[in-house]
């Protein structure tokens, strides 16, 4: 069971929701071309943060909606991104939610790398499917860059963080 | 999240959702059925877009601003001097379309020369990379349609691939996705024009080793299938080679449209898709007049 949280509904809610519309809006605002080619699956990355460290707050059918939200902002095929987050939701939540990843920045970059390849992966199998091309390399190159920002968000979040508060509070 | 009960219940749900999402992008890539879904799913996520694009508006308004007086004083001496000819061009083309309609009238010819077109602003979001699409700012509310052919001032950009509430995803015809059928304009050749994923270059197939195709040639629709107006430019020829082991050339053509963000595109209304008790919204006159 969730523990029993201070926040009122709606403090859980509103930084879950902020978090998933800032990824979104970073997932398509214009960037310089050396850039944007290069850009991790934001979506992704915030998605694996609320799973690892507040489980309580997203589960399937958050991965889902947001998944499918993302299809159409990205003009994409409807369920190719649902698919894919609904996966990572689903694999952290089912086989990592006992494992203790608190302060192991590496260990859990590593995790984040790997999760973000099989996304890749699941959306570079559904589009060549459905549309019969192979894309960009380049794609492939993003999870590592996801994986990089990962590590440098988890060295600073354990700097910031008193040792007391625990990762599943 | 540790008893074996809410497991078990995961493992279900995941397959629930694993199942609709591929009951989804089956729906999506072999039916129509999906498109009002994506129309209503598109309005929670229309804020989005707009935050997204302010960035880029930023960018412009300043720019605006701060641009040096004397390049606005060249640009507008530029513009004005393409204005005049482009005047005069349509003096000529006016004369000419006056002398087509009485030519169709004197034929019986029910075809008016009209072609319903709405114009539309390219965005500044970005889409995959490895996708060669733009965002245009009109959608189901335009009465927009997939497939929609979508010009600029210079050529052919692409078509309508899928649309929201109020805005819609262009395909570009250098998508590796796309290709369409041409001619040459001097030879009347016809060949096909296929996109590689390459924002600059495109490959042309059908054309044998002996037929008449030169570097700078320029490839016009055919109108094959209805789909993108007549006679429009597409690209233009940069390389032939000639294989002598192979019969047919292998050509590689420049996209013509300009598809910046700062210009106005088109959207072509195909003959087929607006039924005759439907009134186009603008017409090419109106669009030139405005």
């Amino acid at each position: 069971m969730q523990p029993k949280s201070n926040y009122s509904a709606l403090a859980r809610i509103v930084p879950v929701v902020l978090s998933f519309a800032t990824a979104m809006v970073l997932a398509v605002v214009a960037l310089p071309e050396s850039i944007s080619n290069l850009r991790p699956d934001f979506v992704a990355l915030v998605l694996i943060f609320w799973c690892l460290y507040h489980p309580g707050r997203v589960g399937l059918l958050v991965a889902f909606t947001i998944g499918l939200l993302a299809d159409t902002m990205y003009f994409g095929i409807l369920g190719q991104h649902a698919i894919s987050k609904v996966v990572i939701a689903y694999v952290i939540l089912r086989f990592l939610s006992d494992s203790d990843l608190k302060d192991r920045v590496v260990q859990q970059s590593v995790i984040v790398l790997l999760l973000l390849l099989s996304n890749v992966l699941i959306l570079t199998v559904i589009s060549r499917l459905v549309h019969g091309q192979s894309g960009s390399y380049l794609v492939w190159l993003t999870p590592f860059v996801g994986a990089m920002m990962w590590y440098l968000f988890a060295l600073f979040r354990r700097k910031r963080t008193p040792p007391r508060y625990g990762i599943y509070q | 999240m540790n008893d074996l009960r809410t497991k078990s219940n995961l493992d279900l749900k995941f397959i629930w959702f694993a199942l609709i999402a591929v009951v989804l992008i089956v729906l999506e890539s072999q039916t129509a059925m999906l498109r009002s879904a994506r129309v209503v799913i598109s309005i929670p996520v229309k804020p989005l877009i707009e935050v997204a694009q302010m960035p880029a508006h930023v960018k412009t308004y300043y720019h605006n601003i701060f641009e040096e007086r004397e390049l606005l004083r060249e640009l507008n001496q530029k513009l004005d001097e393409e204005n005049k000819a482009l005047r005069e061009e349509l003096i000529d083309l006016k004369n000419a379309a006056d002398m087509n309609l009485w030519i169709s009238e004197l034929l019986h010819s029910s075809e008016t020369y009209q072609i319903p077109v709405i114009s539309a602003k390219p965005t500044s979001i970005q889409l995959e990379p490895q996708a060669q699409k733009i965002v245009v700012d009109r959608g189901s509310t335009d009465r927009v349609v997939l497939g929609q052919p979508v010009i600029d001032h210079r050529g052919v950009i692409g078509q309508v691939t899928a649309i929201s509430l109020n805005d819609s995803a262009v395909t570009l015809i250098t998508d590796s996705t796309q290709s369409l059928s041409v001619r040459v304009r001097r030879s009347g050749i016809k060949a096909v024009v296929h996109g590689l994923g390459d924002s600059d270059k495109l490959r042309v197939s059908g054309l044998r080793s002996e037929q008449d195709v030169v570097i700078g040639d320029i490839l016009v629709t055919t109108g094959f299938g209805e789909k993108y107006p007549v006679g429009y430019p597409v690209a233009e020829v940069i390389s032939v080679e000639r294989d002598k082991n192979t019969s047919f050339a292998n050509v590689y053509a420049v996209p013509l449209a300009a598809h910046d963000p700062g210009y106005a595109v088109m959207l072509v209304w195909p003959k087929t898709e607006l039924g005759s008790d439907e009134v186009p919204l603008v017409t090419l006159n109106d669009a030139t007049q405005e």
